[in-house]
């Protein structure tokens, strides 16, 4: 650094490395400005970015509990399903059941 | 107007080859303007090394410049294309310190870059630029000295004269750019930080604004590669080159690959490529004399004297020319030496007979019936 120093100091210097001293010195200071820009710039969009991705985790969060619900609402359908399925089923196997069946076929052959 | 044309030698370390590029440069001929050359020295980690560089510098006739802080890669180019501007040279040239430099490289790249106003930029041809690389055998063997590339790019000068080729991409290695149109795209992006894919990022700006992105197939470096980047220690993948810049051009150029491989489908290296081997074994073939040999196997790197040689049986009827490590084929005529005759200017100083078959008979009576000396050196029996 003390190189450095001393060569800014000497900015009146018109050899070859007092002018590429100045030169390189004039363009760190530039390449510095951009890069502060571009991290200003890549700051604000990261926020924007995180802004977006808060905003997408609550939209995860409560689609996620909508279907949690609705999952919730589809086992308990499936239970009063199945329960009207079993006694569906007990009453299509009971006697009284099977007798009507078998006089409704009677009742239909003998109209034939 | 004469122009003015910077020459910058981009140095970090190398001691075992930087000095050869640097003699390289300082002998390039000025044609009719002027031609400078200025060592940057990015802050090498021996001081004491820098210091010696800087003498021979002196002693060359080359300026020198040592960064006290390491700039890398881009940032380095960056300072040369501000001195360029700075000091107003009409052309400035970065060269990596692993090259030797032909004598025409200035005369043959501004030739290219004036051949047309929109030329953004000129890359010198080599035995090692990515996909537009001329091969060679050998080129560390063959190639690194000033006589052999000398005499190679002005060969090639003379096959491809001023004619530009476009390309994807420039390669930073040997790389002119106009100084007018560094004003108008700007610099290297530094943000390439220790360099690899920041000339591809430049030349799609340039292509942005129009500019050309050339080759010339004139002037031929010898390039080994990477030589300061394997030295420093910094990684490259199995392309030599650093995978979180590529992501970057990825991103900004979705379409850059795309590009390459369309011109990689194009055909235009290989036939750059066949042409100028045709041209450097010809020519060796016609200034140096050849051997012709009729073998099963392709003569190994030869060294230094050119070669050809047929399939015995000529079945392929190819013959193939082998000079410093560089190969061309072609397709032999009726008569083996008329074809040989035909594209060097001369016969054959001898004709060597390895194996049996019917080519290598005809071979045979050509040579005795133009009185060429022939050596026979077919140890088994016809039949075997």
């Amino acid at each position: 650094m003390e190189s450095i120093d001393r060569r800014i100091a000497d900015s009146s210097d018109t050899s070859l490395d007092g002018q590429l001293d100045s030169l390189s010195l004039e363009q760190a200071l530039i390449d510095f400005e951009r890069a502060n820009a571009r991290v200003i710039d890549l700051t604000q969009r990261l926020l924007e970015v995180s802004d977006e991705i808060v905003e997408l985790k609550e939209k995860l969060r409560v689609g996620e509990e909508n279907l949690r619900i609705a999952e919730e609402n589809l086992r308990a359908a499936k239970g009063e399903l199945d329960a009207i399925r079993y006694e569906n089923d007990m009453i299509k196997s009971s006697g009284p059941f099977q007798l009507l069946i078998f006089l409704r076929k009677l009742g239909k052959s003998l109209r034939r | 107007v004469q122009p003015r044309l910077l020459l910058a030698v981009l140095v970090y370390g190398g001691g075992s080859f930087v000095q050869r590029c640097i003699e390289s440069a300082t002998r390039v001929e000025d044609a009719g303007g002027t031609v400078d050359t200025i060592v940057f020295d990015d802050c090498s980690p021996n001081e004491g090394w820098s210091a010696e560089l800087a003498s021979r510098c002196e002693a060359l006739g080359a300026q020198y410049y040592r960064s006290p802080r390491n700039l890398g890669i881009p940032r380095n180019m960056n300072l040369a294309m501000r001195y360029a501007m700075a000091a107003e040279y009409d052309y400035v040239v970065l060269v990596n310190s692993d090259t030797v430099l032909p004598r025409n490289l200035g005369a043959s790249m501004m030739s290219v870059a004036r051949s047309a106003d929109d030329v953004g930029s000129v890359t010198a041809w080599s035995n090692n630029v990515t996909m537009f690389s001329l091969p060679n055998a050998n080129a560390d063997r063959f190639l690194a000295s000033q006589d052999t590339v000398d005499w190679v790019s002005a060969a090639l000068a003379d096959e491809f004269g001023a004619e530009p080729v476009d390309i994807p991409s420039a390669v930073g290695f040997s790389v002119l750019l106009p100084v007018r149109v560094i004003r108008e795209v700007g610099l290297m992006d530094p943000v390439f930080g220790r360099g690899y894919c920041e000339e591809i990022d430049w030349s799609r700006r340039s292509l942005a604004r129009g500019y050309r992105v050339t080759l010339a197939p004139s002037a031929f470096v010898y390039h080994m590669g990477s030589a300061s980047t394997i030295e420093t220690g910094i990684p490259l993948d199995e392309h030599q080159s650093v995978p979180a810049n590529e992501r970057l051009i990825d991103h900004r150029y979705p379409n850059f690959r795309t590009k390459v491989v369309e011109y990689a489908f194009s055909g235009v290296t290989d036939r750059m490529v066949e042409t100028g081997s045709r041209r450097i074994v010809a020519q060796a073939a016609r200034e140096r004399g050849y051997t012709v040999e009729a073998s099963w196997f392709a003569p190994g790197e030869d060294s230094g004297e050119v070669h050809f040689a047929i399939d015995p049986e000529g079945q392929s009827r190819e013959l193939t020319g082998t000079h410093l490590g560089f190969t061309s084929t072609m397709t032999v005529g009726a008569s083996i030496l008329a074809t040989l005759e035909e594209l060097t200017g001369r016969l054959p100083s001898r004709v060597v007979l390895q194996d049996h078959g019917a080519q290598t008979d005809a071979l045979f009576q050509e040579a005795r019936a133009r009185s060429i000396d022939v050596v026979d050196v077919r140890t088994y029996p016809q039949r075997v």
